[in-house]
C-alpha cells in the first residue's frame, strides 16, 4: 500500500463515537485510524507523513491531556484536536498552553471539527517542511571543513575579503576560494541568502 | 494321715523300717562328711607350706639356739596355737609341754593328742612328728578343738537318731493299734445300729487287716438283705395309707365345691343383675349402643340405646331395610355395599356412616362388629354403634378453623383468600354455598362479591338473585348480622319470615343457613352467609367459631391495608429519592444522552458526505450507524425513565451483574466528571437473584453516588470498586468500596437512620431507602470502614438456591 499523503488518528474510548469520527472522516476522504485508548496509540507504528490527532480529553487510563504530556515528553509532534463531553476552563487553557490546534465541546458540528482537522494538517505539513529545510542546511554546514566555517562565520559577520584574510592570518587569494567553496557547499546564490542560513543554523553573530 | 496309718498295722511297720534308716542316714552321713572333710584339711594343713618352711631354719648341730629361735617364731604366729618340742637328749622338751607324750610313736606320723602343759592343763592338738636331721624329733602341733567336738558330735548325733527311732518306734506302734481297733468298734458300732433299727448303716472298712474286712463285708451283706425286705414291707404299707388320704381328700372336696357353687350362684345372680344396669348406663353414657344381627334369619337385636341412637321406638320391629332407611341418602349404597361384603366374606365390620333423623337432623355413627359362628352354623354379628356426631363435628370445626388461620397466615389479598375460605367451611363443615357480602359504604348496602359451592349443587336461580340484590341492615340474613353485629342461625331459611328468597332457596333445596359478620374493632366490613340442602339445628359452637373466624377475618383485611399502605408509602419515598439521585446527575446524564447524539451527527454528517460522494454503500452503512446511535441514546432515555417511572415493585430472576453495568453506565460520566478510576471485578459465576430490577438499581445508583460524594471531597487519589461474588452463606454479595474520607463510628451507628445526613443537600433517606429494599428482598446492608482509608457498603441478597 503506498504511503498515504496524510493520516487522522483518533483516541476515544467510546468505540461508538470513535466509529461515527472514522465514519466522518473517511466520508470527506480523510486516511483514518482509530484507536480505543493512549496505550494503543503510543504503542502503534505510525506512517511518516503529516497527521493530526483528534483525542477525546476523558480516556480511562491515560486521559487526553496525560497523553498530550507524554507525546511531548517523546517529541511525537502530532498537532492535537482535543473533543470533549464538558470542556472546563481550566481544562482547556492547559489543553491550549500545550499547543492544542482545537479544542470543541460535544456536540460540535461536523463541518468544525473537519475545519479544525484541516487546519492541523496544514500546520504539520508546513512544520514538517521547515524541518526538513532544517535538517538539509545542517547537512551542507556539516560538509564544511573547519576552515570553510570560519570564513563563514566572518562573511556573514560582514567582513571583507581582506579583513578575513588579516583575521586569519592568510593571503586573500586563499580566503577567496575558501568562500567560493562555502557558497557553492551551503548552496547560497548571495552572501544574504547564506546570512539567513546562518540565523538559521544559529551561528550568526552581530558585529 | 490318720486315715493312712489306720490303713494297716504291717505297712506302717514298713513306714517305721524306712523312717528309722532315713534318720540314721539324715545324722550319720554329714557327720561321717564331716569326719572326713576334717581328716583331709588336718592333713593339708601339717603337709602344708608353713611346715616346710619352718623344717628349713632346723640344723643338727644349733638344736638348743634353733629350739629358742623357733620358739619365737612359733609364738609369733597367728592364729591357733602351734607348739614346738625338743628333746636334748633327741627328746628335749622345749616350749611350754610339760612332758613329751608318751603315746606318741617314735616314728614320724600325725597324730591327735592331748598333751600336758605347764600347770597341769592339758590341751587337745593335732600333733606331727617329724624326725629331724641329727637325730631331733619334733613334734608340731595344733589345737584341735574343732576335730574332737567333731568327734563328739558324731557320737552325740548317733545317740540322738538312736532316741528320734526309738521314740518313732512306739509312736507307730501307738498308731497301729488304734487302727486295729477303730476297726472293730466300727463292727460293733454298726451291730448296735442294727439293734436300734437302723438298717441304712453300713460298716466302713478302713482296710486295717484281710480278717477284718471280709468281717465287715459279711455285716454288709447281711446289712443289705435286710433292708430290701424291710423296703418291700414299708411300700407296702405306704400305698394303703395313701389310698386312705385320697379318700379323705375327695370326700373335703366334694363338700367345698358344693358350698363354693352355691356361693357363686347368689353372686352372679347378683352381678349379672348389676352388669345389665352398668350396660346400659354405660351405653347411655356412652353414646354406644350394642347390637346382634342374625344372617340368616334376619333377626336384629338392638339395645336400648341403639334404639335411642335411631330414634326408633324400642317396640319397633326390626329389619334390615329400616336400618337402611335412617341411612343417609348419601352413604346409604356404600352401607349396604360394606355389609353386604362383611356377611358374605364373615369379616370384621368397621365404618362410619351418616343417619338422616326424620327431623333432618344429620348424625354420625361408627359401627364395629365381629361375626361368629353360633351351634346351629349360622352366621352372627355381634357389635356396637357409637355417636360420634360431637366428635365429629368438633374435629371438622377445629380443622376448618385450622385451614382458615393458615389461609389468612400466607394470603397477600383479601380477594385471593376469600374464595378458599368459603370453600374450606363449606368442605369441612357440610355447607351446600357460602357467599361472601362486602360493604359498600358509599351506598350504605351490602353485596355480595363472592359465591361458592360444590360443582355437584346445582343453585342457578339463588345464586342469580344473591348476585344482584344488595341488601340493608337488617334486611334478610346478611342485613340481620350486620345490623346485629353478630352471627345468626336459620333452621331452614323456607319457613323464615325475613327471608325474600324463600321461594327460590325452597325449588333450590335449600334450607339451614347461617351468617356471620367479618368484624373490625366494632365496625362491620362484611359478612359472610352459608347455606345447607338439610334442615339443621342451630349449634353454639359453631356460631362461636365463626365469630372468632369473622374477627380474625377482619383483622386480616386491616393488616393488609396497613400493609398495603406502608407499601406505598415506601413506594413513594424511593421513587421521591430516586428522582431526587437523577436530578443531581442531570449534567452527568445530559453528557451521557450526548454521547450518542454526537456520534449521530457525525455519522448523519458522514451520510450526507457519501450522499454526495455518490457511495451508497457507505451512505446505507452511516444510516446503519446512525440508527444505532439513536438506538443507545433511547436505552439511556428508557433507562433513566424507568427509574424515574412510579411502579409498583415486580420481582424477577435477574442477574445481578447485569444490573451493576446498567447502572455503571448511567453514572460514568458522574464518574469521568469528578475524575474517579472505577475499577469492577464481578465474578463470572453468580446465581440469579429474585428482585426487582429498578429498586436493585435505585441501590447500586445510590451506593456509586454516595462514593463518589464522598471522594469528592478528598485530595488523594479517587478510586471507586464495585465487586460482586456468590457466597455460600450470603448468596450473593456486590460491594462499593470508596477511598473517601471514611466513616467515624458515629455516622457508622446512625447511617441508615432515615433523616441522618453528612450532605448540606442530603434528605437522608437514601440509605434508609436502600436498607429497607435489600431487606425486602431478604437481604442485608451494611458498612464497613476500609482498612487504609474510604468506606465500603456491601448488600448480600439471597440466591434463587436459597429461596427454593
Amino acid at each position: 500500500m503506498s504511503e498515504p499523503d496524510a493520516m487522522v488518528f483518533v483516541v476515544d474510548d467510546d468505540a461508538q463515537t470513535r466509529d461515527a469520527l472514522k465514519n466522518l472522516m473517511r466520508s470527506v476522504g480523510l486516511q483514518v485510524e482509530v484507536f480505543a485508548s493512549a496505550q494503543d496509540f503510543l504503542r502503534s507504528k505510525r506512517p511518516d507523513v503529516p497527521a493530526c490527532l483528534v483525542l477525546d480529553v476523558r480516556l480511562r487510563g491515560l486521559s487526553g491531556l496525560d497523553l498530550q504530556k507524554r507525546m511531548a515528553e517523546a517529541k511525537i509532534e502530532v498537532p492535537i484536536i482535543f473533543i470533549t463531553g464538558y470542556g472546563d476552563i481550566p481544562m482547556t487553557v492547559q489543553a491550549m498552553k500545550a499547543g492544542a490546534v482545537e479544542f470543541l465541546t460535544k456536540p460540535f458540528r461536523n463541518q468544525e471539527l473537519l475545519d479544525a482537522i484541516q487546519q492541523a494538517l496544514e500546520r504539520d505539513r508546513s512544520t514538517r517542511e521547515q524541518r526538513a529545510k532544517n535538517e538539509e542546511l545542517h547537512t551542507r554546514y556539516d560538509s564544511l571543513t573547519p576552515r570553510e566555517r570560519e570564513v563563514m562565520t566572518l562573511v556573514v559577520a560582514g567582513l571583507l575579503n581582506k579583513q578575513i584574510a588579516g583575521e586569519l592570518r592568510t593571503s586573500e587569494t586563499t580566503v577567496k576560494n575558501h568562500r567560493h567553496q562555502v557558497m557553492e557547499k551551503m548552496g547560497a546564490d548571495s552572501v544574504a541568502e547564506l546570512v539567513k542560513m546562518a540565523y538559521k543554523l544559529g551561528i550568526a553573530t552581530v558585529k | 494321715m490318720i486315715r493312712f496309718f489306720r490303713f494297716s498295722p504291717s505297712r506302717l511297720a514298713l513306714v517305721y523300717i524306712a523312717l528309722s534308716v532315713l534318720t540314721l542316714a539324715l545324722f550319720a552321713i554329714p557327720l561321717w562328711y564331716a569326719w572326713r572333710v576334717n581328716l583331709s584339711t588336718f592333713r593339708e594343713y601339717v603337709q602344708g607350706e608353713e611346715m616346710q618352711r619352718l623344717a628349713l631354719v632346723f640344723d643338727g648341730e644349733g638344736a638348743k639356739g634353733l629350739a629358742t629361735a623357733m620358739e619365737s617364731q612359733v609364738r609369733s604366729l597367728p592364729g591357733d596355737k602351734i607348739m614346738v618340742f625338743a628333746d636334748p637328749s633327741k627328746r628335749r622338751l622345749a616350749g611350754n609341754l610339760a612332758a613329751w607324750p608318751a603315746e606318741v610313736p617314735d616314728g614320724p606320723g600325725t597324730y591327735g593328742l592331748v598333751i600336758g602343759l605347764g600347770g597341769g592343763s592339758t590341751m587337745r592338738v593335732v600333733a606331727s612328728h617329724v624326725i629331724l636331721p641329727g637325730g631331733y624329733h619334733l613334734l608340731m602341733g595344733r589345737e584341735s578343738v574343732r576335730f574332737e567336738s567333731l568327734v563328739e558330735r558324731f557320737w552325740y548325733g548317733i545317740t540322738g537318731a538312736m532316741v528320734i527311732v526309738v521314740v518313732l518306734g512306739a509312736v507307730i506302734g501307738w498308731l497301729s493299734h488304734r487302727a486295729l481297733l477303730s476297726e472293730v468298734h466300727e463292727i460293733s458300732r454298726t451291730a448296735s445300729a442294727i439293734v436300734k433299727g437302723d438298717l441304712s448303716r453300713r460298716v466302713v472298712s478302713s482296710g486295717g487287716s484281710h480278717e477284718l474286712e471280709s468281717l465287715a463285708r459279711t455285716v454288709n451283706g447281711m446289712l443289705e438283705q435286710l433292708a430290701r425286705q424291710n423296703v418291700q414291707l414299708e411300700g407296702e404299707i405306704a400305698v394303703r395309707r395313701k389310698a386312705e388320704q385320697a379318700l379323705h381328700r375327695a370326700h373335703d372336696d366334694l363338700e367345698r365345691l358344693v358350698a363354693e357353687r352355691t356361693v357363686q350362684l347368689a353372686r352372679a345372680n347378683e352381678s349379672l343383675h348389676r352388669s345389665e344396669t352398668y350396660l346400659a348406663e354405660a351405653q347411655r353414657l356412652s353414646l354406644t349402643g350394642s347390637f346382634g344381627w342374625n344372617v340368616s334369619s334376619g333377626e336384629i337385636y338392638w339395645s336400648q340405646e341403639t334404639f335411642r341412637i335411631f330414634e326408633y321406638d324400642p317396640a319397633t320391629k326390626l329389619t334390615l331395610e329400616l336400618v337402611l332407611q335412617r341411612t343417609h341418602p348419601e352413604d346409604r349404597a356404600l352401607a349396604r355395599q360394606v355389609i353386604d361384603r362383611a356377611s358374605q366374606e364373615r369379616k370384621e365390620l368397621d365404618f362410619e356412616r351418616r343417619l338422616l333423623m326424620p327431623d333432618g337432623s344429620v348424625k354420625y355413627v361408627r359401627v364395629v362388629g365381629h361375626p361368629s359362628t353360633n351351634e346351629s352354623g349360622n352366621v352372627e354379628f355381634v357389635g356396637a354403634v357409637t355417636d360420634i356426631t360431637e366428635r365429629k363435628r368438633t374435629e371438622q370445626r377445629l380443622r376448618a378453623q385450622y385451614t382458615v388461620t393458615q389461609l389468612l397466615a400466607e394470603a397477600t389479598t383479601i380477594e385471593e383468600v376469600t374464595p378458599k375460605i368459603l370453600q374450606t367451611v363449606c368442605e369441612f363443615l357440610l355447607w351446600d354455598l357460602g357467599a361472601l357480602w362486602s360493604l359498600d359504604r358509599q351506598a350504605s348496602v351490602l353485596r355480595c362479591v363472592e359465591v361458592w359451592h360444590k360443582e355437584s349443587v346445582k343453585v342457578p336461580q339463588f345464586e342469580a338473585v344473591r348476585c344482584e340484590i344488595t341488601f340493608m341492615p337488617g334486611i334478610e340474613l346478611p342485613g340481620r348480622v350486620w345490623s346485629r353485629h353478630e352471627p345468626a342461625y336459620i333452621s331452614d331459611v323456607v319457613h323464615d319470615t325475613n327471608f325474600p328468597h324463600a321461594s327460590i332457596a325452597a325449588r333450590e333445596g335449600l334450607h339451614a343457613a347461617f351468617a356471620f359478620p367479618i368484624l373490625l374493632g366494632g365496625d362491620v366490613l362484611g359478612v359472610m352467609e352459608f347455606f345447607s340442602r338439610e334442615i339443621r339445628q342451630p349449634e353454639q359452637e359453631l356460631l362461636n367459631m365463626m365469630a372468632t373466624l369473622g374477627s380474625q377475618i377482619g383483622q386480616f383485611i386491616e393488616r393488609k391495608r396497613a400493609e398495603d399502605g406502608l407499601r406505598h408509602a415506601q413506594m413513594e419515598l424511593a421513587h421521591v429519592t430516586r428522582v431526587a439521585t437523577l436530578g443531581e446527575m442531570t449534567a452527568s446524564i445530559a453528557h451521557e444522552i450526548n454521547q450518542p447524539l454526537g456520534a449521530l451527527v457525525n455519522n448523519l454528517g458522514a451520510c450526507l458526505g457519501w450522499l454526495s460522494a455518490a457511495n451508497l454503500e457507505e451512505a446505507r452503512n452511516s444510516v446503519a450507524l446512525v440508527m444505532d446511535d439513536a438506538q443507545r441514546a433511547s436505552e439511556i432515555i428508557t433507562r433513566i425513565r424507568s427509574l424515574v417511572k412510579k411502579a409498583p415493585p415486580q420481582k424477577d430472576w435477574l442477574e445481578i451483574n447485569q444490573t451493576i453495568r446498567e447502572v455503571i453506565a448511567l453514572a460514568q460520566s458522574e464518574v469521568q466528571r469528578n475524575h474517579i478510576a472505577l475499577e469492577t471485578q464481578l465474578s463470572d459465576d453468580m446465581p440469579l437473584v429474585f428482585a426487582d430490577r429498578i429498586q436493585l438499581q435505585q441501590v447500586m445508583l445510590n451506593l456509586m453516588m454516595n462514593a463518589i460524594e464522598a471522594m469528592i471531597q478528598v485530595t488523594g487519589p479517587r478510586e471507586l470498586l464495585i465487586s460482586s461474588e456468590a457466597d455460600d452463606s450470603k448468596g450473593v454479595v456486590v460491594v462499593v468500596r470508596d477511598s473517601g474520607p471514611g466513616l467515624d463510628s458515629k455516622s457508622l451507628e446512625r447511617l441508615f437512620e432515615p433523616f441522618y445526613t453528612t450532605k448540606p443537600q442530603g434528605m437522608g433517606m437514601g440509605l434508609a431507602i436502600c436498607r429497607s429494599i435489600v431487606q425486602a428482598h431478604g437481604g442485608r446492608l451494611w458498612a464497613t470502614t476500609n482498612r487504609d482509608r474510604g468506606a465500603s457498603f456491601h448488600f448480600s441478597l439471597p440466591t434463587g438456591e436459597e429461596l427454593a
